[in-house]
């Protein structure tokens, strides 16, 4: 099973057609948006020298930041947003018909779940392997307890269950609001909001797998003051049994413009805000990582493959801000 | 000299050329320099220039293409204008492994090259302008239009697409579509527009997108991922001269289209509000609001959905609106400090019942007035929400 999350920054379908500067296309990684997406969801050889991902499609592709009309949580979504997921389920299905061509019987299908808003203009977008899973449910969650929509953008999941086996799993789309503030209280927006994650119904279950834009990691904390002293307050602590394959501090958030005083990878890489947290038991070696998709892109119209990175750093960064300012993570068991 | 490149002859005086396509186009000369005063004629060499150029040489099945146009140096700008001079083959060619558009409907095809650079840009920057487009007129109906789109460099997916104004179509026009039912419309929502459409009812095109996917081995294919194409009616006229909405449109995405075409589709719409000393200009509104209409597509979308969002691009204040609306001279006491910012609004309606099941609105607005006077207001919300 191979999961990929990805936020794709204020995702619709004029997007996807954005075509790269004729420069970066003639790398041969991709003409525009949505053909540099499929590269990586659909494991393209583009991005097959990339240590620990494999060739193989994805099963389910959680897309964060999709755009759509409307504002009320847990309302149906308007605008371009079905037509934006229509267009990636249309992308997934025919390279499937690439990849397996005269097959009539592929082991991949792609559907998307209708989604409902999960905050301003944004919701979670969740395409599936119909040949590997059936949809037992999906709903924008509120807090078990309270009944509330998390703010500022509630979690978006669906239970799947495993066909021709007992198994099920589910997994949920997070997009958490940004870092604000001093040093010291810089992370307490995204750290509430994590704080409230034990809260919706699906944490408390086992195989669970929540994933997006933490705009934190497990070891970002912040100071709160409490009667007789502070507490320095981290993002998971309600939830124990999860857990990740990513090293803690793995960078994720993609800069505007290269830093040049930094070495690389943070020279465009900023923070390490993506991840997929999970409390399931998997089975054989799991992978889970984020791709680096500018320190891992190579020139496939060169003899050789060679690494871009280095002297096409800007180019580089340049494109890749055209697709998001976050680099997806992948899971497979 | 054969193996020309434009960085060769000025590579050293426009240093972001480097950036550019033209650092990677081969030309193939006689002499040497292909540029003549301001006039430029060489063939483009696909072969030389290499793998970047393979999928167009797939595509077009010719190795070279002959270009001709003007290079200017003015002012310590390049300027690169180039074009397909022979647009016969690529006619006949991209007809051929294009069949969508190909028959009668593709009537030219053409490569255009665009480069502008500085003296002052460094390599490290990116040319002011740097295009390579493919583009492709086609007969719609009793009126042409031109595709464009970017020149695939590998096997992938790329999107040919093109923007139309006073563009008068008939459903049955866009038929080449959807070739797998070559009716296109049977996905056009005429049933549940109800009065809104008839036979009398004039169209207009207002894009038309198709996605495709070119794949160069084991042999040339071209699929097609899906169209998306909006058809609508612009400015029509709300209030005076004042309000219109510009457009009403319908947006009709078509995925699957060579085996069971489905259609996705809604309305959108967006109303402008004209500037008072502006009557009429459409293209310059003070403010817009943009509405959504999703219309039931059972079993995904049982429910019709509305919403709106407000658009402030010139954080106008609100006493602009009522100017706009109501006449330069209206003032109703509201202070030019107050900006509106947000006004949203959605609506879900149960079709089966008939019913409203969820409604609500967000207004959003920043300024100082009455007991916040004295304090720097970042911005004063409103929010309503109803759920049955």
């Amino acid at each position: 099973m191979k999961i990929v999350s990805w936020n794709l920054k204020n995702i619709g379908q004029t997007k996807l057609s954005n075509a790269f500067a004729a420069t970066y296309r003639a790398f041969g990684l991709g003409n525009n948006v949505l053909d540099f997406m499929m590269g990586l969801v659909m494991g393209r050889p583009r991005w097959n020298a990339v240590a620990g991902l494999t060739t193989n499609p994805a099963d389910i592709f959680v897309v964060i930041e999709l755009k759509t009309g409307g504002t009320g949580k847990g309302q149906g979504v308007s605008g371009t947003c079905l037509p934006t997921l229509q267009g990636i389920r249309s992308a997934m299905n025919t390279l499937v018909g690439q990849i397996y061509p005269n097959n009539n019987n592929p082991p991949y299908t792609y559907d998307y779940i209708t989604p409902q808003i999960v905050g301003y203009h944004e919701t979670v977008g969740i395409l599936y392997n119909t040949k590997r899973l059936k949809v037992l449910s999906a709903q924008a969650f509120r807090d078990h307890a309270s009944q509330k929509w998390i703010n500022p953008r509630t979690p978006y999941g669906a239970l799947f269950q495993v066909l021709n086996s007992t198994d099920s799993f589910q997994v949920v789309g997070i997009h958490a609001p940004p870092p604000k503030g001093a040093n010291g209280v810089k992370y307490r927006p995204p750290i509430e909001y994590c704080v409230k994650l034990p809260g919706i119904s699906p944490a408390s279950m086992t195989n669970t797998f929540i994933m997006g834009d933490f705009n934190c990691n497990p070891a970002s904390y912040y100071v709160k003051n409490i009667p007789g002293g502070t507490q320095n307050v981290f993002p998971f602590t309600g939830l124990p049994a999860y857990g990740t394959l990513v090293p803690n501090g793995t960078l994720s958030s993609v800069r505007t413009k290269p830093a040049n005083t930094q070495p690389p990878p943070a020279n465009y890489l900023s923070d390490a805000y993506d991840n997929i947290i999970y409390n399931a038991a998997l089975p054989g070696a799991p992978q889970e990582l984020v791709v680096d998709m500018i320190g891992k892109a190579r020139d496939m119209n060169t003899f050789g493959y060679p690494l871009l990175v280095g002297t096409n750093l800007v180019a580089l960064v340049n494109a890749y801000n055209k697709v998001s300012d976050h680099m997806p993570v992948v899971i497979e068991w | 000299m054969s193996n020309w490149k434009f960085t060769d002859q000025y590579g050293s005086t426009y240093p972001a050329l480097a950036n550019s396509i033209l650092s990677i186009l081969v030309f193939d000369i006689t002499g040497t320099s292909p540029v003549t005063g301001t006039a430029f004629s060489a063939n483009l060499d696909l072969t030389a220039t290499g793998n970047a150029m393979n999928v167009l040489a797939k595509l077009t099945g010719v190795t070279t293409i002959a270009m001709t146009g003007t290079v200017t140096t003015d002012n310590n700008t390049l300027s690169v204008n180039l074009q397909a001079s022979d647009t016969t083959a690529l006619t006949t060619a991209l007809a051929a492994c294009i069949p969508i558009i190909g028959g009668q409907l593709l009537k030219s095809a053409g490569i255009s090259i665009v480069t502008v650079t500085t003296t002052q840009q460094t390599s490290s920057d990116d040319p002011t302008t740097d295009e390579i487009d493919l583009s492709m007129t086609i007969a719609l109906g009793s009126g042409t239009g031109t595709l464009t789109t970017q020149i695939p460099m590998s096997d992938g997916f790329f999107h040919i697409s093109a923007t139309f104004t006073n563009f008068g179509i008939g459903l049955s026009d866009l038929n080449f579509l959807v070739p797998g039912s070559n009716d296109f419309s049977s996905c056009f929502p005429a049933t549940q527009l109800g009065p809104y459409y008839n036979n009398q009812t004039k169209l207009e095109l207002l894009s038309l997108g198709v996605t495709l996917y070119v794949s160069t081995s084991p042999s040339l294919s071209v699929v097609v991922n899906g169209v998306d194409i909006s058809i609508g009616i612009t400015n029509i006229p709300i209030y005076k001269q004042a309000l219109y909405l510009d457009p009403l449109a319908v947006w009709i995405n078509v995925a699957n289209v060579n085996t069971t075409p489905a259609p996705t589709w809604g309305l959108e719409g967006n109303f402008v509000l004209c500037n008072y000393n502006r009557p009429g200009d459409t293209a310059n509104p003070d403010f817009s609001f943009d509405l959504q209409m999703g219309f039931p597509n059972p079993p995904n979308e049982p429910n019709f959905s509305l919403s709106g969002n407000f658009d402030n691009p010139y954080n106008q204040p609100v006493s602009q609106i009522v100017s706009d609306l109501l006449g330069q001279a209206t003032d109703l006491g509201i202070g030019n400090n107050i900006t509106l910012q947000k006004f949203d609004f959605y609506s879900d309606a149960d079709v089966t019942t008939g019913t409203i099941s969820d409604f609500g609105f967000e207004i959003a607005m920043s300024g100082q007035f009455g007991i916040f006077e004295n304090f720097s207001l970042e911005s004063f919300s409103l929010s309503v929400a109803y759920s049955a």
